[in-house]
């Protein structure tokens, strides 16, 4: 009978610390008041493959036969943000090599070299505009002239527009990198006599 | 008794942990059974196609032989689907019309929708039109910025121009597929023209304000963009609460700087609104350090 | 498991008890692990995927979702924002399946050839049905879905 009891209790037990576990991971990051990396989002969350990742339909035939991004994305450089993925490295990597013609893998882009530096106020970094790794993906007439006048002053740009989805915003935010790495935009430091002159304070 | 008994329960709880197993498997795959719902839209789908949809017309109506004896095979698969499905056998009927679709696909390519493909035409042309007229502008503006002839010389102006007139002349003759075809020239030469104007340039766009209408209104958008920022990074690294009464604190003492800007700028005193503007802006950078952007 | 007597043809009872208790938890268990693997608590679309429903709940058919992601592996924006006609616009295309099969927009490239043709309904068509036309994860949807929480509205 004492034997017959503890064979009991013990898988009890194992069938009960199981449960704790599990509820326990799912709770993990709030719990240890000093786990490392406290308030951000587990890395798990990211790239969640299409039954899970909330827009795809789980019932849908189809959600199961698509391929995961994580799979995807194991050879490329990873990204801080987005997709997590840096896709201009990837493509100076060649770890990409996407076609720049619909029939024609072997067609090369007309790459422009031209970088455009825009002053903004306050102690914020200027921001530099590079055409070279905008070229590499897109087509001239993409933002030329329907997005951006191509004249100096001709456009007004500003961080609300860019973050309601216009200008920058059209595809930054969307599905090139989204504005909450700053310095990838903001990449041209002022000196201090600059930065004093823009906004009239020492 | 006590042997029924215990097959009963054997019986029972295998199966649920079974069933238990299954529904356990996020792996389910149902690539081996075909959906009912999903054949059932594809032959609702591939009915409108082959008996009404404008695509059919146009091949019947076709002199091609070709395509109307495709549009003939897909009215024959378009029937025995129909019997398999009625039938319950889902995989025939999905092969029938997978291969039904696939040949509509064929047949529809070849007798092209003339009407959709002119209006695509002419809107290519026209947005051909105004980017190769907007890039010699900004083309002559280099020049002008340059004083270079050097710079003039990388565009033969004399080849542009004929290109675009060759472009406009078969436009009005409704050529449209070669016109497009003479503008895009015009548009590749212009641009290459461009490319090595500019090439490895760095140019600087300053900021300078005309008036003190343009700097309150600049002030006022670069307030308005760090509130949105606030908010955007607010999804992104959650902040703890007493980092978020910080960032609401300072969100308000903004809201009330921000009217106290407007009520000075309606009074007309445009400099001092700036100033009190900047404040609240100084107030958001505070906010936005605590919300995780570092600048 | 069981302690089955062949000889009285009978289970031992205690033994008996104990399989079906742990039958039991086993069983408790595994439910819950099934509810926590399918629950869609933190689920976050891939950045960038398109949802387009503009005729698709109509025609009782699931929305499709459009992955960016796959498509810039093998296609640079030029090819189908330039080259294709596609509007930077979610759902501001207007594409239906007789244009695809006519070989535009998706057809041109979804044809049998260049990629899987158009009778794969599902691989397309695998949206959540009812969900409205947006870009998922992107900083707009961000914006809408904190001013609808807190009120708040910029400016």
């Amino acid at each position: 009978m004492n034997i017959i009891t503890k064979k009991y209790t013990h898988s009890v037990i194992v069938a009960l610390v199981t449960l704790a576990a599990l509820f326990s991971i799912e709770n993990s990051h709030s719990a240890d008041p000093n786990s490392f990396n406290r308030l951000l989002a587990p890395a798990s969350t990211r790239n969640p493959p299409p039954p899970l990742d909330g827009i795809h339909d789980a019932a849908s035939p189809g959600a199961a036969l698509l391929q995961t991004p994580k799979a995807a994305f194991e050879t490329l450089p990873k990204g801080k943000s987005g997709n997590y993925v840096d896709w201009v490295k990837a493509l100076d990597e060649k770890k990409l090599n996407p076609r720049y013609d619909r029939t024609n893998p072997d067609a090369v882009p007309v790459v422009m070299d031209l970088n455009i530096v825009r002053e903004v106020k306050g102690s914020m970094p200027n921001v530099v505009y590079p055409h070279k790794q905008h070229t590499e993906w897109l087509d001239c007439s993409n933002c030329h002239p329907a997005i951006f006048i191509p004249q100096k002053g001709a456009n007004n740009i500003s961080m609300a527009s860019i973050l309601l989805g216009e200008q920058c915003g059209v595809c930054h935010g969307k599905v090139a990198f989204p504005v909450s790495e700053c310095r990838r935009c903001h990449s041209q430091p002022k000196t201090e006599k600059a930065a004093a002159a823009v906004t009239g304070k020492p | 008794m006590n042997i029924s008994k215990s097959v009963m329960w054997f019986d029972v709880r295998h199966i649920l942990m079974l069933i238990a197993l299954l529904v356990n498997s996020a792996d389910v795959r149902s690539q081996s059974h075909i959906n009912e719902t999903t054949v059932y839209n594809k032959l609702k789908f591939f009915d409108w196609l082959v008996k009404e949809s404008p695509s059919a017309v146009r091949i019947a109506d076709s002199k091609d032989a070709a395509a109307i004896a495709l549009l003939d095979h897909s009215e024959t698969l378009l029937v025995s689907a129909q019997q398999n499905y009625d039938a319950g056998e889902l995989e025939l009927a999905d092969k029938s019309l997978s291969l039904g679709l696939k040949q509509m696909t064929t047949a529809s390519r070849k007798i092209k929708d003339l009407d959709r493909v002119e209006a695509a035409h002419r809107q290519l042309f026209e947005q051909l039109q105004k980017h190769v007229k907007t890039f010699v502008e900004a083309f002559d503006r280099v020049v002008q910025e340059k004083g270079d002839n050097s710079v003039n010389a990388m565009l033969d102006r004399k080849r542009l121009n004929e290109f675009i007139t060759t472009a406009d002349e078969l436009f009005t003759n409704a050529q449209f597929a070669e016109a497009n075809q003479a503008m895009r020239q015009a548009s590749d030469m212009i641009e290459n023209s461009l490319r090595a104007a500019r090439d490895r340039e760095v140019l600087l766009h300053e900021l300078t304000f005309g008036s003190l209408q343009e700097e309150y209104d600049y002030e006022r958008e670069r307030n308005s963009s760090y509130v949105l920022l606030i908010d955007v990074l607010q999804d992104k690294t959650a902040v703890s609460d007493a980092s978020r009464d910080y960032i609401n604190t300072m969100l308000s003492m903004n809201q009330k700087l921000q009217e106290e800007a407007r009520a000075l700028a309606t009074q007309g005193d445009l400099a001092q609104a700036i100033h009190v503007l900047e404040q609240g802006t100084d107030k958001l950078s505070r906010a936005l350090r605590v919300s995780g952007a570092s600048f | 498991m069981r302690n089955y007597d062949h000889k009285t043809q009978k289970c031992d009872r205690a033994s008996f008890r104990i399989d079906n208790m742990l039958a039991f938890i086993l069983f408790v268990f595994l439910i819950l692990l099934a509810i926590d693997l399918f629950s869609m608590r933190d689920a976050r679309a891939e950045y960038g995927d398109v949802l387009i429903n503009n005729h698709s709940d109509v025609a009782g058919m699931r929305p499709v979702v459009f992955p960016h992601w796959f498509h810039r592996i093998r296609f640079r924006c030029k090819v189908c924002h330039a080259d294709l006609g596609f509007k930077f616009e979610a759902g501001g295309n207007d594409i239906n399946m007789l244009k695809i099969i006519d070989g535009e927009y998706c057809g041109a490239c979804h044809d049998g050839d260049i990629a899987w043709s158009v009778d794969n309904c599902d691989l397309c068509h695998s949206g959540t049905p009812g969900t409205p036309t947006q870009v998922h994860e992107s900083t707009l949807q961000k914006l809408k879905a904190t001013q609808a929480t807190s009120g708040n509205k910029p400016k």
